[in-house]
């Protein structure tokens, strides 16, 4: 079995580093250029090597970011290995900042074991760090809210948080409209609804 | 590289271009249509949120201020667009320039397009949605507007029996949407037109010295040559072509003429410009105590309810807007006014969004905004796309986001706070638009100095050479464009009809 229970925390020193090159680059995160993929594996190697703790600090993030997620959405980290996003180039990145400021924040280098209010606060920190961070913080949120809010990977594209059921279930008109529309409706300027 | 005779060659499929294509080939011109996108059609569509499936046929160019969105498959925007279908507000076609002169040209108004969209309605099977259809939200909206006095109208869809599935957006699969893959391209392909999928125009050149031959459209000279690639791997072919027809919409029509300006040196410095996007906002409110509920999911993908009674006083029209959750997740950052900043996200957003479905109510404004925005091309020859904020266009912005917000607040109701965000969920910083209203890139003009092409679409100093897309309208429209965009074809189709003594089927029954 292994042992992967403590992940080493990034040093602040190659945090900052990492984040000058990162800023110095800004422009070209989008292109996913060379300059900003050698910088982004400047964090502990426990995130490429053990992949549990990734996931399971991903897990962790989107139940923290979407509350009303489904803890069993087998789809709930999908997206932050899917290559249609350009995230999924800073995913190990982000995985390990996440643990690094949970370190720093709350002295337990597992940001899965945060409660989820304290989850939240590491995130609200990253959220309001450096510009990059910012970015990086706010494209994670983003992405965990199109993936369970979006209903990407639902076959049937359902949202539950929502109430969203997905593809047409033919309930009628009754599901649609109300059954007194004339109570609704204000006065027509115009006989066919065209403008005048 | 295979050069292919053609008397027509319509470029896109979408209600520019298929009109043409079908009433040319109805005459007995030989007409070949090239499509950029795939081949799809009602047994392709799905009902789903799945951005593959989405962006396989729909999309977009951001740049300064702006963000487009268009469709590339058969059929145009047509399979993708919510039906709806309305005739553009006498008020659109007296928009001025900045000195005062007309946009549109001086036969063109209201009263000069009805006929044609008489005919594009009976084509499309348009009408108005009936009281037991309107979707609840739209009649919510409605009862927001009746409750302080104001007007609101049923809107006029292209649909046939409607089951209120949701999915417009994603094409209907059950073919009730009137899309043009059920009525005009089948017209033009059973008419003999040949339909190319996946084959980009990458170039218009004009031939010179051509003695003129006969043919269904009398003695014309193979005026162009239209130089394609394949997107499917094919091999790249060559039409010669008596009559050129772009269709591919505002800014694929754009982009190909700056892209084939080295040819076409007499062209308009107009090409590009001119931008229009029917700027308008959004706002979201929750419903007040009271209210009924709205619902954000069901029904047709549009609301059923549009007011017209700003048009004077604030230029511009109002309707509900729906959404499917992932369209409102890829919108904005939203979360109740007053609450923390970081609302948007986390146990506070989870509480709004449960919410969402049945208590928020979403407007939106389309204006009667200035054509201020630009299509280019950069130095690699991609597309850029931007808009002018100007003090007008703010003010205008600024004052239809009061409208909406006293609307909602006069009801009682609490208002959104939306941010919008760009494709990595960042919000826009200032002025930002967002839209697949877009006209007006290669413009109607009485005069090459004002515009594009001349009043029936002919382009200025190219004989043969027409544009009937949305690029072709002036300005802003205050509604959805498609109407607009398919009469404005049917009249350049008959234009061209009549130029070479052929007959227009529809109009001689």
């Amino acid at each position: 079995m292994r042992e992967a229970a403590t992940v080493p925390t990034p040093s602040l020193l190659t945090r900052r580093a990492v984040l000058a090159r990162l800023g110095a680059v800004a422009a070209a995160v989008a292109a996913g250029c060379t300059p900003v993929r050698y910088a982004l594996r400047l964090y502990p190697p426990a995130f490429d090597d053990d992949r549990d703790v990734r996931d399971q600090t991903l897990r962790a993030f989107v139940l923290a970011a979407v509350p009303s997620a489904d803890p069993g959405d087998p789809h709930l980290t999908r997206a932050f290995d899917d290559r249609l996003f350009p995230f999924v180039r800073y995913r190990n990145f982000f995985a390990a900042d996440l643990c690094g400021r949970a370190d720093r924040l709350f002295g337990e280098s597992r940001f899965d074991r945060l409660d989820r209010r304290e989850q939240a606060k590491v995130i609200a920190n990253g959220l309001a760090a450096d510009g990059v961070t910012r970015r990086l913080y706010a494209g994670a949120v983003f992405l965990a809210q199109v993936s369970v809010l979006g209903g990407i990977y639902a076959p049937d594209g359902a949202v539950p948080p929502l109430g969203f059921e997905g593809t047409y279930q033919f309930r009628g008109l009754d599901a649609i409209t109300y059954p007194d529309p004339g109570r609704f409706l204000a006065a027509a300027r115009t006989t066919n609804g065209n403008p005048p | 590289m295979r050069t292919i005779d053609t008397d027509v060659l319509v470029v896109g499929s979408g209600f520019g271009a298929a009109a043409v294509a079908r009433r040319l080939a109805e005459a007995g011109a030989a007409v070949t249509l090239v499509e950029k996108g795939p081949r799809v059609g009602p047994g392709d569509f799905r009902q789903t949120q799945d951005p593959r499936y989405i962006t396989r046929y729909l999309k977009g160019v951001s740049g300064d201020h702006l963000h487009l969105t268009f469709a590339e498959a058969l059929g145009g925007g047509s399979g993708f667009y919510e039906m709806v279908s309305l005739r553009a507000p006498s008020l659109a076609f007296d928009q001025v320039d900045g000195v005062g002169r007309r946009l549109w040209p001086a036969t063109l108004n209201r009263q000069a397009l009805d006929p044609w969209y008489d005919l594009a309605e009976r084509e499309l099977g348009v009408n108005q949605i009936p009281e037991s259809e309107v979707p609840k939200s739209g009649l919510v909206f409605s009862l927001l507007l009746r409750q302080l006095g104001y007007s609101c109208e049923r809107a006029r869809y292209a649909v046939r029996n409607c089951l209120g599935s949701g999915f417009c957006i994603t094409g209907c699969i059950y073919g009730a949407k009137q899309s043009l893959h059920l009525n005009y391209l089948p017209g033009a392909e059973a008419a003999g037109a040949i339909v190319e999928c996946d084959r980009e125009v990458v170039a218009v050149v004009p031939i010179r010295d051509v003695p003129p031959r006969d043919g269904p459209l009398g003695r014309v000279p193979h005026r162009y040559l239209v130089e394609t690639r394949s997107r499917a791997g094919a091999a790249p072919v060559r039409y010669r072509a008596r009559i050129v027809v772009l269709g591919g919409g505002t800014v694929g029509t754009a982009a190909l003429l700056l892209r084939s300006r080295t040819h076409l040196p007499r062209l308009s410095p107009h090409v590009g410009r001119n931008l229009a996007v029917n700027g308008g906002v959004k706002v979201v409110g929750l419903l007040a105590d009271g209210l009924p509920d709205g619902d954000m999911f069901a029904g047709r993908s549009h609301p059923g309810m549009i007011s017209y009674e700003f048009l004077e006083s604030h230029r511009l029209t109002l309707s509900a807007v729906k959404a499917l959750p992932l369209q409102i997740v890829t919108a904005a950052r939203l979360r109740l006014d007053g609450d923390d900043e970081h609302a948007w996200w986390g146990e506070d957003h989870a509480k709004l969004m449960a919410r969402f479905r049945n208590r928020a109510l979403a407007i939106a404004s389309f204006g009667l905004t200035p054509p201020g925005g630009e299509v280019r091309l950069d130095r690699a020859g991609r597309v850029t796309v931007s808009l002018d904020p100007t003090p007008a266009l703010q003010g205008h912005l600024r004052g239809a986001r009061q409208l909406i917000e006293q609307i909602l607040t006069r009801n009682r109701c609490r208002v959104l706070r939306a941010d919008w965000i760009d494709r990595s969920g960042v919000p826009h910083e200032g002025t930002f638009l967002s839209t697949a209203h877009q006209t007006g890139t290669a413009r109607m003009a009485d005069r090459r100095e004002d515009g594009v092409t001349d009043p029936a679409g002919e382009v200025f100093g190219y004989p043969g050479l027409f544009v009937s897309d949305g690029a072709a309208i002036p300005t802003s429209l205050a509604v959805n464009t498609s109407l607009t965009i398919l009469a404005n074809a049917e009249r350049i189709a008959a234009a061209i009809l009549a130029r070479h003594g052929l007959a227009h089927r529809e109009l001689v029954a």
